[in-house]
C-alpha cells in the first residue's frame, strides 16, 4: 500500500513538475538598460546559458553563478532586444529596452523560489486585466468635413504656431526635427500608457492582491513616467491643494483597499499642438475622465469621477540599426474633482 | 433699403447658424456630468483647455470639436462666427449683445480676419498663486506670457507680479544665487498652464535661479527682487495656483478676458468673461496696470 502511495506521489509530481516550473518562469518582463549603469538580476539557481536574440555587440552580459549583469554596449544599442536565460531547470525571457535617461530600477532580486513566483504572478496579473474602455476619440477621417465654415487662416497667420510640430500641410503627421511621425501612432502610444496606468491603479486598489504584487506594481507604473524623481501629482481637495511625488501618490492608492475595483478612462482629449521645448524634447498634454468604482470594506459601493490632465513628453533618439526612434512618457498629473458637475 | 434691413440681411446666415448652435447647446443645459459614457456631449462642447479656446476661436481644422463631430459622422456646420459667439459666457450681463456681435464681426472680417496663435507674446495668464507666508495662506498673482522661438522652443516666463500687500519693496541691490544661470537648462514648460503652473512649486525654493523664470525687466524691479529674496530665504513657499485668468491684447480694437466656468452645461469651461473696446495706447496703459509696472 505504501509503495502504491509513493509511486502515485512520484507520478503526480512528475506530471505537475512542468506546471510548477512554468509558474516560476519569467516571460516578457521588460528591463530598462543603459550604457552607463548595469542591471543586475539574481536567480535562485546557477545560470547555465544566456542567449541574446539580437547582435551580440549591442549588449554586454556577465553571468556570475546566480547573478547576471546586463548593460548596453553602446548608447545606440538595438532596442527592444530579447534575452533568454536558463537557470536551474527554468527558462526566462526578458525584453531589454534601451533608455539613455536616468534609470533607478536596476536591481532585480528573484533569488528565491518565492520571489520568482511573486514576480511571475505580478506579470500574470498585470497582463490578465481586461482592457479599460477604449478612448472614444478616433482618428479623423481623411475627407475632412469642413464644408460650411469660415475660410481657413492664411499661412502667415496659421493657428499652428512657430514651435508647433503639427504639419500645416498635413495635420495627420507631426514633424519632430528630422523625424516625421503619424499622429494616430502618437495618440495610440499615449492611450496604451494611460491604459497601463489605469490597470496598475486597479491592481494597487484591489486589496485581494498580495502586498508584494502591489509593491511591484508601483515600480512597474513608475516606468511609464518620464523621470521618477521630479514627476508630481497635484490634487485639489477639501483640505486645499496638495502636491506630492507620483510614487507617494501611487503608494497611497494601496491604502484604499477596495474589492472588485475598476479604473476606467475615457474621453481622452489630445491637444492639437505638441511643442518643442527649450531642452530639445517635445511636450504636450492630454485631458481625460477617470472613473474609479469598487466596493469598500463595509460593502458600500464607491464611485469617484475625476478629470485628469497629464503632461506628455516625447523623446527622440538615434538608433544605429533603426535610425531615429521615439517614445512617449507621462509627466506631471493634475487631478480635478468633477463632483460640481 | 434701410441700413438696418441691410445689416440684418448681411448677417442673416450668421444669426441663423448661431441660433441653431445655441439651440443645440442651451437645449441640453440641464444634463449632469457624472460619467464619460453618459455625458459625452457635455465633454465634447465644454471648452476644456485654453488651447481648445484658441483652436475654436481660430476654427482650426484639427480642433477637438471638429474631430468629435467627424467621429460621429456629422459635419461641423457652424460658421466661425457662431463658434466665436459661443465662446462668450452667455450669463455675463456686463457684455452687451451688441458688443459681442461687434467683436465677432471684427474677428471674422473677410478682408482682415483675426486669429490667435499660442506663441503670440501679447496674451497673458494671470495665475492666482497661493503662498504660505508666516504660516498663513496668502494670494499673490503672477502674470506669465509665452516666449516662443522656432529653434529654441516655447516656454512660459513671469512678466509681472500683480497687486498684493504681502511683498514689501526693499532695497536689494543684487540677488545672489547658489546655482549659475545656463540658458534653457530650466524653464516653465509651454504645457504648464494646463497643469496650473505646477512646475513653479518645484522651481521656487532656496536653490532657485530666478533668471530662468522671471523676465529680465521684471527682475530689475524692487518688488520682484523682494519676492525672489523671500523665496531664496525660504520665507515664502508656493502651495499652488488656485485659479487662472487669461487676458488677450492682440486682437485689434479689443481686450478680451477669458475665465473658467465650472458648470454642468454645454456652454462651460474657458469662456470670454469680458470684452473691452480699446485703442493701442489704452492697451499699453491697461497692460502696465496688469503687470503692475
Amino acid at each position: 500500500m505504501n509503495h502504491k502511495i509513493v509511486f502515485a506521489t512520484i507520478v503526480l509530481n512528475l506530471l505537475l513538475l512542468p506546471c510548477v516550473v512554468r509558474s516560476q518562469e519569467i516571460s516578457g518582463d521588460t528591463l530598462r538598460v543603459s550604457e552607463s549603469i548595469a542591471n543586475m538580476i539574481v536567480f535562485p539557481d546557477s545560470i547555465q546559458n544566456v542567449d541574446l536574440l539580437c547582435s551580440k555587440e549591442n549588449y554586454d552580459f556577465i553571468p556570475d553563478n546566480r547573478k547576471l549583469k546586463v548593460k548596453a554596449a553602446t548608447p545606440t544599442a538595438v532596442s527592444p532586444c530579447s534575452i533568454v536565460v536558463n537557470e536551474g531547470n527554468r527558462t526566462h525571457q526578458f525584453v531589454l529596452i534601451l533608455d539613455n535617461g536616468p534609470i533607478t530600477d536596476v536591481y532585480h532580486d528573484y533569488g528565491s523560489a518565492e520571489k520568482l513566483k511573486n514576480r511571475v504572478e505580478f506579470l500574470k496579473t498585470r497582463n490578465a486585466k481586461p482592457a479599460p474602455a477604449p478612448a472614444p476619440v478616433q482618428p479623423a477621417p481623411t475627407n475632412s468635413a469642413q464644408t460650411n465654415s469660415a475660410p481657413v487662416a492664411p499661412t502667415d497667420q496659421a493657428p499652428a504656431g512657430a514651435v508647433s510640430v503639427v504639419s500645416s500641410a498635413d495635420p495627420s503627421v507631426m514633424v519632430l526635427g528630422d523625424l516625421t511621425i503619424k499622429r494616430d501612432e502618437f495618440e495610440k502610444r499615449i492611450t496604451d500608457k494611460l491604459n497601463l496606468l489605469a490597470q496598475d491603479m486597479t491592481i494597487l486598489i484591489d486589496h485581494s492582491n498580495p502586498t508584494t504584487v502591489r509593491n511591484q506594481t508601483v515600480d512597474a507604473a513608475m516606468k511609464l513616467f518620464n523621470d521618477d524623481t521630479s514627476v508630481k501629482v497635484q490634487v485639489k481637495g477639501k483640505d486645499g491643494i496638495k502636491t506630492e511625488p507620483v510614487k507617494t501618490y501611487l503608494n497611497k492608492l494601496k491604502l484604499l483597499n477596495y474589492s472588485k475595483p475598476a479604473v476606467k478612462i475615457g474621453n481622452i482629449q489630445f491637444i492639437s499642438d505638441i511643442k518643442l521645448q527649450p531642452d530639445g524634447t517635445y511636450a504636450g498634454y492630454v485631458t481625460y475622465i477617470q472613473v474609479i468604482t469598487g466596493i469598500r470594506g463595509d460593502k458600500v459601493p464607491y464611485k469617484d469621477t475625476t478629470k485628469k490632465t497629464v503632461r506628455i513628453i516625447i523623446k527622440v533618439w538615434d538608433d544605429v540599426k533603426n535610425g531615429k526612434m521615439w517614445d512617449v512618457y507621462l509627466g506631471d498629473i493634475l487631478v480635478e474633482d468633477t463632483s460640481k458637475k | 433699403m434701410m441700413p438696418a434691413m441691410k445689416y440684418i440681411f448681411k448677417h442673416l446666415a450668421f444669426l441663423v447658424c448661431t441660433l441653431i448652435f445655441l439651440a443645440v447647446v442651451v437645449g441640453t443645459r440641464a444634463q449632469t456630468f457624472q460619467t464619460f459614457d453618459k455625458n459625452e456631449e457635455l465633454f465634447k462642447y465644454e471648452v476644456k483647455t485654453i488651447d481648445e479656446f484658441i483652436e475654436r476661436f481660430d476654427d482650426d481644422l484639427t480642433s477637438f470639436l471638429r474631430k468629435s463631430m467627424e467621429r460621429d459622422h456629422k459635419a461641423l456646420s457652424y460658421s466661425r462666427q457662431a463658434l466665436i459667439f459661443s465662446l462668450c459666457n452667455m450669463d455675463e450681463k456686463r457684455i452687451p449683445d451688441s458688443l459681442k456681435l461687434n467683436f465677432v464681426f471684427s474677428a471674422t472680417d473677410e478682408k482682415k480676419p483675426q486669429y490667435i496663435n499660442f506663441e503670440d507674446s501679447n496674451w497673458y495668464a494671470e495665475a492666482n498663486c497661493e503662498f504660505v507666508l508666516n504660516g498663513k495662506n496668502v494670494n499673490i498673482p503672477l502674470i506669465l506670457h509665452v516666449r516662443g522661438d522656432k529653434h529654441k522652443g516655447a516656454k512660459w516666463m513671469i512678466a509681472g507680479i500683480g497687486q498684493n500687500k504681502w511683498i514689501t519693496d526693499t532695497n536689494i541691490t543684487e540677488l545672489k544665487y547658489e546655482t549659475p544661470f545656463l540658458p534653457n537648462k530650466k524653464y516653465i514648460p509651454s504645457t504648464d498652464h494646463a497643469l496650473k503652473f505646477m512646475s513653479l512649486i518645484s522651481a521656487f525654493g532656496p536653490a532657485m535661479n530666478a533668471q530662468y523664470y522671471f523676465e529680465p525687466d521684471l527682475l530689475k524691479t524692487d518688488r520682484c527682487k523682494a519676492l525672489v529674496q523671500m523665496i531664496l530665504q525660504n520665507k515664502i513657499k508656493l502651495n499652488g495656483v488656485t485659479d487662472i485668468k487669461y487676458h488677450f491684447y492682440q486682437l485689434p480694437g479689443f481686450i478680451v478676458d477669458v475665465e473658467y466656468f465650472d458648470r454642468a452645461e454645454l456652454l462651460s469651461g474657458w469662456l470670454i468673461s469680458a470684452i473691452r473696446r480699446s485703442s493701442n495706447s489704452n492697451k499699453e496703459f491697461e497692460l502696465k496696470k496688469l503687470l503692475n509696472i
